[in-house]
């Protein structure tokens, strides 16, 4: 009767380490999804925050939302504090001007070894007096 | 009769009710966190479709310089054939946007039919739809008065997640 008794125990033993096994693989497939999704939010405000602010071409007075001014790549910075986390990026603008495509890439290289989210969007680019429509990629990384 | 060592129905009972209840968390535990990552996904998709909008606003049509959805309102109040603005729209929503997304643009003037365009065309268009709605106004003269009107396109662009 023995057997039986170690038996039980083995197998409440056995059920007890699978579901520990289990919690603490999906917490760590739950922080990675957290994280991801953190950078991706980053990414998009990162890219809404060129778009609409920091890169919108200035018409008078008056801010122009949605259009990026490629003269004011050279003053942004490529670090950015979002929510007590630190990310940095890098941008490839490109852009049609006469079927022709121009592509200007800045900031710094993306490292190989960390998690990268990008984000496309479309926009118009202000370029010798005609607003040309292109894309705006923002490549982001946590620092 | 059983004896106490014995292994009875009530032991086979609990360890068939661990291990159901190890499975069950298990697949919770994966199913239920899953939906951050699809949640920042959608707010991305619908920050695109709002971009699209406001690059037909803003962008320029190639030898032109009106931008498309400008070009698109007055062909629509002239009566004009918007063909040739549609195929050029759809090209440029193909060149900025990542050529696998499907899309569906639509214009329409104030008490008039929906224009729609699909990209890619002949496409049944289910899914999730992330779209932005937006009021684009032009001012016009009639040919016999100095009146000004303001003409008001109601303007859709939803980006379809095919399922």
């Amino acid at each position: 009767m023995d057997i039986v008794r170690i038996f039980k125990i083995v197998l409440s033993f056995f059920l007890v380490i699978i579901f520990l096994f289990l919690l603490i693989s999906a917490y760590r497939y739950h922080k990675t999804v957290l994280e991801t999704s953190v950078l991706i939010d980053a990414s998009s405000a990162i890219a809404n925050g060129l778009a609409t602010d920091n890169l919108a071409y200035i018409q008078g007075m008056r801010k122009r939302c949605y259009v990026i001014d490629p003269a004011k790549i050279r003053e942004l910075s490529w670090e950015v504090s979002l929510g007590s986390e630190n990310f940095q990026f890098n941008i490839k603008l490109a852009y049609w001007r006469s079927g022709q495509k121009i592509e200007i890439e800045a900031g710094p290289q993306k490292p190989n070894d960390k998690q990268i989210s990008v984000t496309s969007l479309p926009i118009a680019v202000f370029d010798n007096f005609r607003l040309e429509a292109g894309s705006l990629e923002v490549r982001t990384w946590r620092k | 009769m059983a004896e106490i060592d014995e292994l009875g129905i009530s032991d086979v009972l609990s360890i068939s009710f661990m291990v159901i209840l190890t499975v069950f968390s298990g697949v919770l535990l994966y199913t239920v966190q899953s939906d951050a990552l699809d949640s920042a996904v959608r707010r991305q998709l619908q920050l695109r479709a709002q971009c699209a909008y406001h690059m037909l606003a803003n962008a320029m049509l190639e030898n032109s310089g009106k931008s498309y959805l400008r070009v698109l309102a007055e062909s629509l109040l002239e009566n004009k054939t918007c063909e040739k603005v549609l195929v050029e729209i759809s090209n440029i929503l193909k060149k900025t946007m990542a050529e696998n997304l499907t899309l569906e643009f639509k214009i329409r003037a104030e008490n008039s039919d929906w224009i729609v365009l699909k990209i890619p065309e002949n496409l049944e268009l289910m899914g999730d739809r992330f779209s932005f709605f937006g009021c684009y106004t032009i001012i016009s003269t009639s040919e016999n008065s100095d009146e000004l009107y303001v003409e008001r396109f109601d303007v859709e662009i939803s980006i379809i997640r095919r399922k």
